[in-house]
């Protein structure tokens, strides 16, 4: 049809490198991650235009206008996305001409890039001095990204009469890119082996017209009539071309002001055939203006037709009504399925246990309309808050005791790590019994205090001020102690008590909780007065026994059943007199990262 | 249309371009083979003018100069008295008349864009020249898709 004939160069089809271009749209970058990577190759002068170009196209993008401020201070982002030809099609498809011409001459693509630049480089050019406005305007159109509004300015202005030479090719040039290169879909975006309606219609959408549309649907649809689709579609395209003729008088009426927004820039579209720009358009619209029945309409004739286009029905009946409690069962619902086109499972929904099902013979025209029809009544959901409420009543109900149950939960396991803490007094009387009545009180204030003391056990050590060898093999330890002997009675040189230093390794070290066993021959109710447990001791322990290195005997250690409550092995003997404790694989844990301790 | 004005008396359009209406611009360059180029890079879009002195830039720049929609000026132009820097500071109304030599003078304000060009663009900073009143810098041979995209960029500031 062009009068570029076969000079223009076709995106679809082939690359710079000889490979096929992949969809278009798949994988299309925003205009400011563009932009970023053309920065990120030094073509900061390109990245700034594209940056404009789409503040000019949108004046509120604000990814664009931050990437913009970052570029002008000089800001650059090293990190470079792959830009491909691809984009630059999609980006013509958009009508997005300006940053598709930076994009170009900002990279190197090679192969019809070229080609393409210099035509961009033509349409994109400033038009004469004292051009006529609507050249003008069509000029102005196209740097900020409506190129779609610039052809139908174009289109308009060359009805009135001649077009100047220059003017004329620009026209054949923009209509091309536009619209017969959207012609050539990409291959994805056509349904393999389509057949039927879809067939039909999509024959027809190379033509760019809706009537032509419409009359093959007609045709299809007299062909085949009991085809509820091919007659949905031609009252839909119908709307739609009705629709775009509103469009076409909204121009007439408005001279010199050509419409850009709205409803008026979703029927240029539709006067293109771009379902999917006219989609956009009312997406937003909709968006923007629920209470508009006309735009729904709209837009839901734009996506019928576009589901059959892609080889699905007009609506989409594949899903049921989402599954609701039912209080009360009304009307026969077994008797409906059939009729309005509803599984078997019908029945068996909240919508036809609650009865909200169309149960005459004139209300089942039904799954004909929108499915979303059977949605209206809210009082399924009110009936499922209702059931909300319960649960709240319920729980209210319960006695406070059991209600805090996770609260008693997380005391007991407080009171457990007092109990461990309780078993080592700070100042323990050996006259004292070992088992004595537990406060809950003072084991929860011990819990507290308990937190204060782990946090001084873990201190970071010196890695060479811990008894790493023992850990090195399985040590058995076992020390004799007398009946009424606690385990913290155990008393250690003053040297023991050294300041906790900072980690050094990551070798295991002893577990906070535990008594070192300082050496088999340690006596024990002898030397100075007991310290408190503290790190200290576990730090101290190689001084206490030598080299750090040094082999560690087997020794008893022998107190009351009841002295560890929390040393598992102790239960196991709580029948004997004395207890051993056999401290078995000493595995590295209790010392942790101070980083991870944070 | 009947508003769209003829060309300027005593125009007469650069050999192998038509008077089809297409944007003026003014090429100044003393060069040969880069008025070449850029006659052969450019004329899709443009018609161009041509001077390959300063003097005569200036003759040009007072008959079309309502007409141009760009003006890409040598930097060096060898032979003139008045360089592309020179040429463009007059140009932006930013040096006296008194200073400049008589063919130079009370010449009219252009607000197109002015692109510098050079063989060297290289050895030049772009915001140093654009503080003298350039819009961009062009390295020749210049090219149809970049002039238009610097004026596309000066239609969008």
């Amino acid at each position: 049809m062009h009068a570029l004939g076969a000079r223009e160069p076709t995106l679809i089809g082939s690359t710079a490198h000889g490979g096929t271009l992949k969809s278009a749209r798949a994988d299309v970058l925003t205009p400011d991650e563009a932009a970023r990577a053309l920065a990120a190759r030094g073509a900061i002068r390109e990245a700034e235009i594209v940056l404009r170009a789409t503040l000019a196209r949108d004046p509120s993008h604000g990814p664009a206008r931050a990437a913009l401020r970052a570029l002008e201070q000089g800001q650059v982002d090293e990190r470079g996305l792959a830009l491909e030809l691809a984009l630059v099609d999609a980006w013509i498809r958009e009508g997005m001409l300006v940053e598709a011409l930076a994009l170009l001459v900002g990279t190197d693509f090679g192969g019809p890039a070229h080609e393409w630049a210099q035509l961009l480089g033509e349409l994109l050019a400033p038009v004469p001095a004292h051009a006529e406005q609507a050249l003008v305007d069509a000029h102005a159109h196209l740097m900020r990204g409506a190129a779609s509004v610039a052809l139908a300015t174009l289109d308009d202005r060359r009805r009135q009469g001649p077009l100047p030479a220059w003017a004329e090719r620009r026209l054949a040039l923009l209509r091309w890119m536009l619209l017969d290169n959207a012609q050539s879909l990409p291959e994805e975006e056509k349904v393999e082996g389509a057949s039927g309606l879809t067939a039909v219609l999509q024959d027809a959408l190379g033509l760019r017209t809706l009537e032509a549309m419409r009359d093959a649907a007609a045709a299809y649809h007299d062909a085949h009539p009991g085809d509820r689709d091919a007659a949905e579609v031609v009252r839909l395209l119908e709307v739609l071309i009705d629709e775009r003729d509103a469009g076409e008088q909204w121009d007439a009426t408005s001279a010199k002001t050509v419409p850009v927004f709205g409803r008026p820039a979703a029927a240029m579209q539709l006067r293109m055939v771009n379902l999917r720009g006219a989609r956009s358009i009312y997406t937003k619209l909709s968006a923007q203006r629920p209470g508009e029945k006309n735009l729904q309409a709209l837009l839901d004739a734009v996506r019928g037709v576009m589901r059959v286009l892609e080889g699905q029905p007009v609506v989409d009946r594949s899903f049921p009504p989402p599954p609701m409690p039912a209080p009360v069962v009304v009307g026969k619902s077994d008797a409906l399925g059939p009729e309005i086109g509803l599984p078997s499972f019908a029945d068996k929904t909240a919508l036809g246990q609650l009865g909200m099902l169309p149960t005459d013979e004139s209300a089942t025209g039904g799954f004909d309309d929108e499915p979303t029809r059977v949605g209206d009544s809210t009082a399924a959901f009110e009936d499922e808050t209702k059931m909300q409420d319960l649960e709240a009543l319920a729980k209210a109900s319960v006695p406070p005791a059991a209600a805090d149950t996770f609260e008693d939960a997380t005391k007991s396991i407080e009171i457990s790590d007092a109990l461990v803490e309780a078993s080592r007094p700070e100042h323990p009387d050996p006259s004292e019994p070992t088992t004595k009545q537990i406060d809950i009180e003072k084991l929860e204030a011990a819990a507290l205090a308990s937190r204060g003391a782990f946090d001084e056990v873990t201190k970071p050590v010196v890695s060479g001020e811990l008894p790493l060898a023992a850990f090195d093999d399985e040590v058995t330890a076992v020390i004799d102690l007398p009946e009424d002997q606690t385990v913290t009675d155990i008393t250690l040189p003053p040297d023991v008590a050294k300041p906790p230093a900072i980690i050094e390794t990551d070798l295991p070290a002893a577990r906070p909780d535990r008594l070192p066993v300082a050496a088999p021959t340690l006596r024990m109710g002898q030397g100075d007065a007991p310290k408190p447990p503290s790190a200290a001791p576990e730090a101290a322990a190689p001084s206490a026994h030598g080299a750090p290195g040094a082999p560690i005997g087997t020794t008893t250690l022998r107190m009351s059943s009841e002295a560890l409550p929390a040393a598992p092995t102790s239960s196991d003997h709580a029948d004997d007199d004395s207890t051993t404790v056999v401290v078995q694989t000493i595995r590295p844990i209790g010392i942790a990262d101070p980083e991870d301790e944070r | 249309m009947s508003d769209a004005r003829p060309p300027a008396p005593g125009w007469t359009a650069p050999p192998g371009t038509e008077a089809d209406g297409r944007a003026l611009v003014l090429y100044v360059d003393v060069d040969d083979q880069s008025w070449q180029d850029a006659a052969e890079g450019l004329r899709r879009a443009y018609r161009l003018l041509r001077a390959d002195h300063d003097r005569e830039a200036c003759e040009l720049i007072r008959t079309y100069g309502s007409d141009l929609v760009a003006v890409l000026l040598d930097i060096d132009l060898p032979g003139s008295v008045l360089d592309g820097i020179l040429l463009t500071r007059i140009l932006r109304q930013r040096v006296p008349d008194k200073a400049l030599p008589p063919f130079a003078r009370n010449l009219p304000a252009l607000d197109v864009p002015i692109l510098l060009v050079s063989e060297h663009a290289e050895r030049y900073a772009e915001t140093e020249l654009r503080r003298y009143g350039g819009d961009r810098l062009l390295a020749k041979p210049v090219d149809l898709a970049r002039v238009t995209l610097c004026l596309t960029d000066w239609h969008l500031r």
